[in-house]
């Protein structure tokens, strides 16, 4: 055992950094693919997707490298990395939403959701089950069981709606540069955001009130 | 003007993306007055964006299966 690990470890000391060896990308893995794994889940809130996107991005980056052996001297590795799986979280929630849209958009204009929405309402666009109090805002902002509450009604949300919601909320990026980068007119946006956020006080007030 | 609860709630959402017109933030300000319903959407949304911003995920680690398949795929990929 003693034998093999010296013989690695003298193996990588005479590398010369510039030509990527076998090592190069487990080495990428090993020092970035804990951060990469972070990055991604937050934008994605999806553990599989995440992982999904950092295999894509290290792939793409060893593709790179073969091409061009002078990719470090442009930025840091990790500035790099992350550069790369920028690109591959934006392409995947496109092709999310591109392959969710035809059956969504009709889902989201669905009669169902609208429907659920109508309920809420009369005929005159009254509140028949008016919202309820939940508690001291400010007291909920800072309550770790209110927290957990709407993540678990976040991960009930549809996909496509959870999915903007949180690069909205969560990642905080703009409505425009979602719109411009998903593809989707701000009128598609404001209605999903608007749904989302209906059914998510729905589900965090049935939950929440009653527990209280 | 007269703007029922249910486009007020539309409103108030919208309120969250973009900056409204002067026209829409006056009658909202008036409805709001004499609605507490909308009132509380109106805290609930707001409350939505401030807690939504909390969200940290815990750090996590890549799990060994996601690890192994990964370096299988970039060894794939190598030869």
């Amino acid at each position: 055992m003693k034998g093999i690990k010296f013989k690695s470890r003298t193996e990588a000391g005479t590398k010369k950094p510039q030509s990527p060896q076998l090592s190069e990308p487990e080495k990428w893995l090993n020092e970035y693919g804990d951060y990469l794994f972070n990055y991604a889940i937050q934008k994605l809130n999806n553990i599989t997707h995440a992982e999904d996107v950092v295999q894509e991005t290290l792939l793409s980056a060893l593709s790179a490298t073969k091409k061009d052996s002078q990719y470090l001297g442009k930025s840091s590795e990790k500035t790099w990395l992350t550069g790369i799986l920028n690109h591959k979280i934006i392409d995947f929630i496109r092709k999310q939403v591109r392959e969710l849209t035809i059956e969504d958009i009709v889902a989201l204009s669905d009669s169902n959701i609208e429907n659920e929405i109508d309920n809420l309402f009369d005929a005159r666009g009254r509140w028949l089950n008016p919202p309820q109090k939940w508690g001291n805002p400010e007291k909920l902002l800072h309550d770790s069981q209110f927290l957990t509450t709407l993540n678990h009604c976040l991960s009930k949300l549809n996909p496509t709606m959870s999915q903007i919601f949180t690069l909205k909320e969560i990642a905080g990026k703009s409505p425009k540069d979602i719109c411009s980068k998903l593809d989707i007119t701000s009128t598609n946006y404001s209605v999903i955001l608007y749904r989302a956020r209906m059914k998510l006080r729905q589900c965090i007030e049935h939950i929440w009130n009653n527990n209280a | 003007m007269k703007l029922s609860c249910k486009q007020i709630s539309i409103k108030l959402s919208e309120s969250h993306d973009t900056k409204l017109s002067f026209t829409d933030r006056f009658f909202i300000r008036i409805h709001l007055l004499m609605c507490k319903s909308c009132q509380q959407i109106e805290q609930q949304f707001a409350l939505l964006t401030k807690s939504s911003a909390k969200i940290k995920y815990k750090k996590q680690t890549l799990s060994d299966d996601a690890r192994q398949r990964i370096i299988d795929k970039l060894k794939n990929k190598q030869l």
